[in-house]
């Protein structure tokens, strides 16, 4: 039963009641915020394991306490936004969130973020050497990738996105983070690069690229790979 | 008293001009005379004496056709004379020594003056005539104006200008009613512009221009002036018209003095009336198109309530009763509840509150499109993917009824990735929830010259082809599927028109051969419109959307 802390920061009050219910009843253990500033104190207070961060917040933004949060903290901070503002969130997964949910949004797509966050952290600090996923193998000492035992053709480039993409599994990564590291920072807005490559590397390691299974688009934010389940 | 020293000078300078060409007029008559009498004298060896008036009396009748009465008496009273004393005996005096011959000279005065006033009669009623004809030719064109005009901004102008023109006159400014009781009356149109009245001293006229608009009466024409001479009061800087239409005052016209400072001659007053009637009804017209307008959207506005109100009561009510019905349940005696049900009215909850999410981001989404609030933000999109997305959305049962038909290099296409994904899910979940179950969806992907094109097949009962544009409009709803009582809001289709057309595309559908309706879009590969950087596009804020959704909402 995990007993991590988690920091909720909402200025609805609905919202903070039923988190606090849903996340209390898995074990955790909830601080509520109802401002930007209230939540920046609190963690300083409190460090907790992780924060779940609405965007639209009065006084200081959701966006602020990211990326004040950031200046000496690596806690992993889940964003809540609302429909249609992928500028923010994009901007937020910029500025260092992890990864970010939807209003409305289930308990269990919460959960599921919140324990993915939470390993990931544990995750990265003993990298592993091999990947396993479906009927792919990804061998990230020898750069090989192999698919039911025989060995994919990646270009340099799709290895790079691939390498980037698992690095950072079950984490939301922007367009702009993806292109900066893999094509440098001059071409953080060609897009277009990154559409050519992903549909590549669906079509040599998903079953179906239309109903893809690992390598996952988040709409007008970026991409993110799935770990196995 | 400044004030009129300027017209009044101008008025001198006029005067003495008019005169200096009177002494023209008459220079010339004498002139005439003296040529007739010098002519008449190199040729009196040939003729009889009896015969000068031949020559006079083309010279009178000349001199009242060119240049008025006045001259031509000159003329015929000079003719008498140089006749008398140069040829009729004795000559050189004023004696005349026959009888006859003072016959003679009496009828010849009396024919001359008679035929100079015909003539200069005549020269007077052509001078009207022309003047009648240049004044219905102002007027013809200040009514074409209107009729062909239809913005009062530009008609109001032309007017003025063809008042200043026709008038010759320093200026001319155009006032509209003020638009509510605070306000003033504003000034519509000026000519040549502001700085020439600035140079007028105007302060006392004010009040000609507020009581000519508050009490419909015209000041400064030259009837009026005369009457109203007050000492204390000084009479106003040119005239002052109310424009008066439907018995409403629009406006005042204000047209400064002549150029040369005299008064206005009737044919001006009576132009500067019509032309100020005209400047009246193109108002009176746009007040009438706007009350219209307003009216028409008034009107618009009120069917979208009624029809939202009647959206709200049931798509909104019927989720609303299940969640509260399941939800009051689950908070009674739980060991009443076993498995089977308390997962079904979890279930029922969470289904239910989807449906309302739904519904609540459709009415948004709709609202925030058309009061052009979501712009696209353009990015290359691989509509594979874009249509991956809105297959993830779907539930997994209902996706895998979907079959994708692709090319393998299928090239990108400038959208905004986030709403064609919207467009995809809209048109997947109608097809799937309009054919048999378990029926087929097919979509088809593909170049089409320099737009993509996508096909969504389903197997259903297709769509009247009378109604197949219809289903675009929001709200419209199938009758067949109305009566049936299948949910649905009529708002799916709508977004995706209004994002496609957005995106510089056409959405239609168009039943397939074997039955099924199929609904197509096409997007350009490389957008007409000019893309944008990231930094540049809108954000749409909170706010925003939400005013977007409250004028749609609320009318």
């Amino acid at each position: 039963v995990p007993h991590e802390r988690i920091l909720v920061v909402d200025d609805e009050a609905q919202i903070r009641r039923a988190l606090r219910a849903g996340l209390t009843s898995q074990g955790y253990d909830v601080v509520l915020a109802e401002t930007g500033e209230e939540a920046i104190d609190l963690a300083a207070v409190q460090p907790p394991a992780l924060v779940v961060l609405d965007l639209t917040l009065p006084g200081i933004s959701g966006l602020q306490v990211c990326r004040q949060l950031r200046e000496w903290s690596d806690v992993p901070i889940l964003i809540l936004s609302a429909r249609g503002r992928e500028r923010d969130k994009v901007d937020a997964l910029d500025q260092g969130a992890d990864d970010y949910l939807t209003k409305p949004f289930g308990m269990d797509e919460l959960l599921a973020r919140i324990r993915a966050s939470l390993r990931r952290r544990v995750s990265e600090r003993t990298p592993e050497a091999t990947l396993v996923f479906g009927d792919v193998v990804v061998d990230y000492a020898r750069r090989i990738v192999t698919r039911n035992g025989a060995e994919v053709r990646l270009t340099r480039l799709e290895y790079d996105v691939l390498r980037y993409l698992t690095a950072n599994a079950d984490r939301v990564v922007t367009h702009r983070q993806i292109l900066s590291h893999v094509w440098g920072p001059e071409n953080s807005e060609e897009t277009q690069y990154l559409r050519v490559q992903i549909g590549r590397l669906r079509q040599k390691l998903e079953q179906d690229t239309a109903r893809p299974q690992y390598l996952l688009t988040e709409p007008g934010v970026g991409y993110r790979f799935r770990s196995p389940a | 008293l400044d004030r009129q020293t300027p017209p009044l000078t101008g008025e001198n300078e006029s005067l003495s001009e008019t005169s200096r060409s009177a002494l023209v007029a008459y220079a010339w008559a004498t002139g005439g005379v003296a040529a007739a009498t010098l002519l008449f004298h190199l040729v009196s060896g040939e003729l009889d004496k009896g015969q000068a008036p031949l020559l006079y009396l083309p010279v009178v009748i000349v001199c009242a056709v060119r240049l008025g009465f006045g001259p031509a008496v000159l003329a015929a009273a000079g003719s008498f004379i140089c006749w008398n004393f140069f040829f009729l005996p004795p000559f050189g005096t004023w004696a005349v020594q026959d009888p006859k011959d003072w016959l003679s000279l009496i009828v010849f005065l009396m024919v001359a003056v008679a035929t100079a006033r015909l003539a200069a009669q005549a020269r007077t009623q052509t001078q009207e005539a022309q003047a009648r004809a240049e004044e219905a030719r102002v007027l013809q064109q200040a009514s074409e104006q209107i009729s062909v005009e239809v913005e009062t901004e530009r008609i109001l102008p032309a007017l003025t200008q063809q008042l200043v023109a026709a008038c010759s006159v320093t200026f001319c400014a155009l006032y509209r009613a003020p638009a509510s009781e605070e306000t003033d009356l504003t000034v519509a149109a000026v000519v040549p512009d502001d700085s020439m009245i600035a140079k007028t001293d105007l302060s006392s006229d004010i009040s000609y221009l507020r009581q000519s608009y508050t009490q419909k009466k015209t000041f400064g024409f030259s009837a009026e002036t005369s009457a109203a001479s007050d000492p204390i009061c000084p009479p106003p800087v040119g005239v002052y018209v109310p424009l008066i239409a439907d018995g409403q005052c629009r406006g005042v016209v204000h047209v400064g003095p002549r150029l040369d400072g005299r008064p206005f001659s009737r044919p001006q007053e009576r132009l500067i009336l019509a032309l100020a009637n005209n400047a009246a009804i193109a108002i009176a017209r746009q007040s009438l198109r706007d009350a219209a307008a307003q009216a028409q959207a008034l009107r618009e506005a009120d069917e979208l309530k009624s029809t939202l109100l009647s959206l709200v009561s049931h798509e909104l009510r019927t989720p609303l009763a299940s969640i509260k019905a399941s939800a009051s349940g689950l908070l009674q005696d739980k060991s009443a509840w076993n498995e089977a049900a308390l997962e079904e009215a979890l279930v029922a909850i969470d289904e239910e509150s989807d449906r309302l999410g739904g519904l609540v981001c459709k009415l948004l989404d709709l609202s925030r499109l058309e009061a052009g609030a979501w712009k696209p933000q353009w990015d290359w999109c691989d509509l594979v993917d874009v249509l991956g997305t809105a297959l993830a959305r779907l539930p997994v049962r209902e996706s895998a009824r979907v079959h994708v038909v692709a090319p393998p290099d299928l090239p990108l296409v400038r959208a905004d990735f986030v709403q064609i994904a919207q467009v995809l899910t809209n048109l997947l979940e109608n097809a799937l929830k309009y054919s048999p179950p378990k029926s087929d969806v097919t979509v088809r992907l593909r170049g089409a010259g320099n737009d993509l094109r996508v096909d969504v097949v389903d197997s259903g009962s297709g769509i009247p082809p009378e109604e197949a544009s219809a289903v675009f409009e929001r709200f419209h709803r199938l009758e067949q599927h109305r009566r049936s009582g299948l949910p649905g809001t009529g708002l799916g289709l709508a977004i995706c028109r209004g994002i496609i057309e957005a995106h510089g595309g056409c959405i239609w559908e168009q039943d397939a051969p074997d039955g099924g309706a199929v609904f197509s879009f096409t997007l350009p590969r490389a957008t007409r419109f000019s893309p944008q950087r990231r930094d540049d596009e809108s954000t749409d804020s909170d706010t925003e959307v939400i005013g977007a959704a409250r004028t749609h909402l609320s009318g």
